[in-house]
C-alpha cells in the first residue's frame, strides 16, 4: 500500500468510525430509554374500567364475538 | 410504523446504498487525478461531508426562525437536533480536511488558509451553541436564546463557502467556478452520489436522534408527573 493509499483509506475509515462512534451511542441512550419506560410501566396503577376499581377481564372468545356473529356463520351446505 | 419512522427507515437504506456505491465506484472506477494522483479521492468523502455541514446548520437557523416566527416548542428541538448533526459533521471535515493536507501539503493545518480558519470559526462557533444551550435552564428562554444563536451562526455559512473565492494567495483547491465543475463526468457523477449519500445519512441521523430526543422529552414530563 502506498503512502497515498493509506491516507486515503485513513480518512474514509474516520468517516466510518465516527458513524459508528454515533451509533454506538445512540443505542446506549436507547437502551437507557427504554429501561427509564420500563421502570414508570411498573410504577403505573393498572388499568381499571368499572367504578370498584376491579379489572375487567375479557375473554379472547368474548371480544372476538360480536353482535352479528348469527350473521357471519357459515352457510349450511347446500344437500 | 409512523410516516416518520418510515422515513426513518428510507434515507437510512438510501444512504447505505449511495455511500457504498460511491466509495466503491470512487476506489475502483474514477479515473486517478492527473495533478494530485491517488490522494485525490479523499475528495469523494471531504466535499459532500462538508455541505452536509453546511446544510446541517442551515436547516437549525431554518428552524430556529420557525421557532421565532410561531412559538412553537417543537422547533427547538429540532433545530438543537440539525446544530448537533452539523458539528458532528463539521468534526468529519476537519478531520477528513487534515489528513488530505497532510498528504498534499506537508502539513496537517495551515492558519494561513482562510477556508480551513473560517470553517474552523463556524465549527467553534456552533460547539458554543451547546454551551450557551446547557447554561441557560430548560424552557422558552432556552428555546429564545438558542434560536437566535444559531440564526447568528449561519451567517458564516456564506462566508466560509466564498472564503477559497476571495482569498488571493491559496493552495486549497477550487473546483466549483463559473464554468462549471473542473473535473471530469465521472468524478462529477460519483461526486454528486456521494453527496446524495451523506445527505441521506445525516437525515437518518437526524430522524432517530429527533424521535430519542422527544422520548427523553416525554419520558421527562411523565417522570415529572408521577412524582
Amino acid at each position: 500500500m502506498t503512502t497515498a493509499e493509506t491516507y486515503v483509506t485513513a480518512a474514509f475509515l474516520v468517516f466510518l468510525a465516527v458513524v459508528l462512534a454515533w451509533l454506538v451511542i445512540y443505542a446506549f441512550k436507547m437502551r437507557r430509554l427504554e429501561q427509564e419506560v420500563r421502570e414508570l410501566a411498573e410504577r403505573a396503577p393498572a388499568p381499571t374500567s368499572d367504578s370498584t376499581g376491579a379489572p375487567k377481564v375479557v375473554s379472547a372468545r368474548e371480544s372476538d364475538a360480536g353482535p352479528d356473529q348469527e350473521s357471519r356463520r357459515a352457510p349450511e351446505p347446500v344437500r | 410504523m409512523s410516516l416518520r419512522n418510515s422515513l426513518g427507515s428510507v434515507f437510512a437504506i438510501a444512504a447505505f446504498a449511495f455511500l457504498i456505491a460511491s466509495i466503491a465506484l470512487a476506489f475502483y472506477w474514477v479515473p486517478t487525478d492527473a495533478d494530485q494522483g491517488f490522494s485525490q479521492r479523499i475528495f469523494y468523502i471531504h466535499v459532500p461531508v462538508a455541505l452536509t455541514a453546511y446544510v446541517c446548520f442551515a436547516w437549525g437557523a431554518w428552524k430556529a426562525l420557525r421557532l421565532l416566527w410561531t412559538g412553537d416548542k417543537r422547533y427547538d428541538l429540532e433545530s438543537y437536533t440539525a446544530v448537533h448533526m452539523g458539528v458532528i459533521f463539521g468534526v468529519l471535515v476537519l478531520a477528513t480536511g487534515a489528513i488530505w493536507a497532510r498528504i498534499s501539503w506537508g502539513v496537517w493545518w495551515s492558519w494561513g488558509e482562510r477556508q480551513l480558519v473560517l470553517f474552523l470559526i463556524l465549527f467553534l462557533f456552533y460547539c458554543a451553541y451547546f454551551m450557551l444551550r446547557n447554561s441557560v435552564d430548560a424552557g422558552p428562554r432556552q428555546a429564545r436564546m438558542s434560536a437566535v444563536y444559531s440564526l447568528f451562526g449561519v451567517v458564516l455559512i456564506p462566508i466560509s463557502f466564498l472564503a477559497i473565492r476571495l482569498a488571493e494567495n491559496f493552495i486549497h483547491p477550487v473546483v466549483f467556478t463559473r464554468d462549471g465543475p473542473q473535473m471530469a463526468g465521472s468524478m462529477f457523477f460519483v461526486f454528486c452520489l456521494a453527496t446524495v449519500g451523506t445527505l441521506a445519512l445525516a437525515a437518518a441521523l437526524y430522524h432517530v436522534e429527533l424521535s430519542g430526543k422527544r422520548l427523553d422529552l416525554k419520558l421527562k414530563e411523565l417522570r415529572k408527573a408521577h412524582s
